[in-house]
């Protein structure tokens, strides 16, 4: 009786043994002796080199796959955040939004290139003035706009926060400055921002909870403490392996606070910035870091310096307008018809005309886009004022004019 | 011989199965490329809308007085003074983060006067300067137009191409 042998994958077949093992220990209808064992032999190797070619290319088409997809998703999902970001800036008040599950980075870097980042998917602030912590990923964000108000609406500022945020608002109890501060601060927040109010003596005694970063806010217009007071107290011995930063609002300035790590003390993270109204005081509250809140104020003064010149030529069309109508009352001195023919060196106080105002604030807006000066910031301060003030007397008698 | 006709069998099939993987490759890499291409439109389309929103929303342009303010509303004055502006290099650059590859103009529709105002185009050049876009999207949408000089309203509607490469 003949004895039909088992084929090897290429038909070839070779003699077993009774326990179907070759000479060699290995199964010898894989590797049987002779030409013919060789050319099996030539048989595996050529299908294994092809099985694994075949693999190595289906493998790597794979992991291509998976990586552009994943780009396609991060670039798709970064572009939807940002379409978010955008139609928050232009609506009023707050509202919650999900967040998508990769999280969101913000992150700014000296010279303010700010970018938003859905993994390693990156988009630039661009002229949004936006303020977020350095990462939210909770499942929903708070998104609340306010306008930058000059006295008329120059920016809005985009605050971000995450219900994994902490805000602890310190005061001096005796100080009835900081109290007032306090309560015009709180009763702005909007419901969906978690914060806590706590005393100044009591600060020790409060200790960290669940919360992915703790933020400190001293409130002290009355500058009864100095920075360097709040770098020598300690926060509770809980906070030493928690994530926590701070600010301090003073009646002219803000200082921003980093806490390092395995430490309960905070640092002073450089110099004081100056602000300008309560949408510079939230955007500090907000911020990250002392960047992010320069690079925000920094965008907003660049808006401004193109809004108040675009407001001035109008001024100056108007007034022509309403001299052309006999409405000789409506000055709203304008010699020239742009800032640049205006005699320069005006300054904001309280001869100036609403014309010589704007040019003034285009100037500042300019010089302030690219260095924050406390004495430019409170300058104009003063110009928001008399401008204010001049509208109002105009509004009356004469054409709108912001 | 037996061996090198298995042998040429093998290569055989190993030949018609990579030209079967490579059809099917190519076919679903086509495939891909239209799927990419008309995610791109979408989201060009989207990218105007956005532009549209921006636009209408920008202190620059926008009608909002003391006592009035009106939402989807350009000033005329405010118009024509930024139109101005851009078309100054330094400017038109900062505009450009905010507007991108795009051009924007506002019409005025009724009552008809022809007006047309180019507010801002920053076209996609080459290395030679010459445009280098393959399309320019365009997203209209009805606006006010407001008049200080008469003091009245116009309807006008604002037009955003977007520049794809």
């Amino acid at each position: 009786m003949k004895y039909r042998m088992p084929l090897g994958s290429f038909g070839s077949s070779g003699p077993l043994n009774k326990k179907g093992i070759g000479n060699q220990g290995l199964p010898s209808h894989l590797f049987p002796k002779g030409k013919r064992g060789f050319e099996l032999q030539f048989h595996w190797i050529f299908i294994m080199i092809a099985g694994a070619i075949i693999l190595a290319f289906f493998f790597s088409v794979a992991q291509k796959q998976k990586a552009i997809s994943d780009e396609r998703l991060q670039l798709t999902l970064a572009t939807e955040i940002e379409n978010i970001f955008t139609g928050a800036i232009v609506a009023r008040g707050a509202k919650k939004l999900p967040v998508p599950p990769q999280g969101i980075d913000f992150k700014c870097e000296v010279g303010c290139d700010c970018n938003f980042f859905i993994e390693r998917a990156p988009r630039q602030f661009g002229t949004k003035a936006m303020f977020a912590p350095e990462r939210i990923d909770s499942t929903e964000m708070v998104v609340w706009t306010q306008e930058l108000k000059v006295p008329y609406r120059a920016t809005n500022f985009l605050y971000l926060t995450s219900p994994d945020v902490k805000y602890y608002f310190v005061y001096d109890e005796d100080g009835s400055a900081a109290h007032r501060k306090l309560k015009e601060i709180t009763k702005t927040i909007p419901p969906f921002i978690e914060f806590q109010i706590v005393e100044l003596d009591e600060l020790m005694r409060e200790d960290a909870q669940e919360y992915q970063h703790t933020r400190f806010v001293f409130v002290d217009p009355e500058e009864k403490i100095t920075p360097q007071d709040i770098e020598r107290m300690s926060l509770h011995p809980s906070f030493t392996s928690e994530s926590a930063s701070a600010v301090k609002i003073e009646a002219g300035k803000i200082w921003f606070y980093k806490k390092p790590r395995k430490t309960n003390s905070l640092r002073l993270d450089g110099i004081g910035l100056s602000y300008v109204g309560m949408p510079s005081i939230f955007a500090a509250i907000f911020s990250h870091d002392k960047i992010m809140y320069e690079c925000g104020l920094k965008i907003a003064f660049k808006k401004l310096s193109y809004v108040s010149l675009i407001i001035a030529e109008r001024a100056a069309e108007l007034e022509e307008k309403a001299l052309t109508a006999g409405m000789a009352l409506c000055s709203f001195g304008a010699t020239s018809k742009t800032c640049r023919d205006l005699n320069p060196g005006f300054k904001c106080d309280g001869g100036a005309k609403i014309m010589q105002l704007l040019c003034r604030q285009h100037e500042l807006g300019k010089s302030l886009s690219t260095k924050l000066d406390i004495q430019k910031i409170s300058e104009l301060d003063r110009c928001k004022l008399f401008l204010d003030a001049e509208n109002r007397n105009l509004a009356a008698h004469c054409p709108e004019l912001f | 011989m037996r061996a090198q006709i298995k042998m040429f069998e093998t290569v055989g099939v190993l030949v018609v199965f990579f030209f079967l993987l490579i059809m099917g490759a190519l076919f679903y890499f086509e495939a891909q490329k239209s799927a990419l291409e008309k995610e791109r439109i979408i989201s060009s389309e989207k990218y105007a809308l956005q532009i549209v929103l921006k636009a209408l929303y920008m202190p620059e342009l926008d009608c909002s007085f003391l006592v009035t303010k009106k939402d989807n509303c350009i000033d005329k004055i405010k118009l024509y003074k930024m139109a101005k502006m851009l078309k100054d290099d330094e400017v038109i650059n900062d505009y450009f983060q905010e507007f991108g590859h795009a051009k924007i103009t506002v019409k005025q529709i009724w009552p008809e006067t022809g007006e047309t105002v180019k507010l801002y185009d920053y076209e996609i050049l080459d290395e030679e300067g010459k445009p280098a876009y393959s399309a320019d999207l365009k997203t209209q949408n009805p606006i006010l137009l407001y008049d200080p000089w008469r003091d009245s309203y116009a309807f006008g509607e604002i037009e955003v191409g977007v520049y794809i490469e």
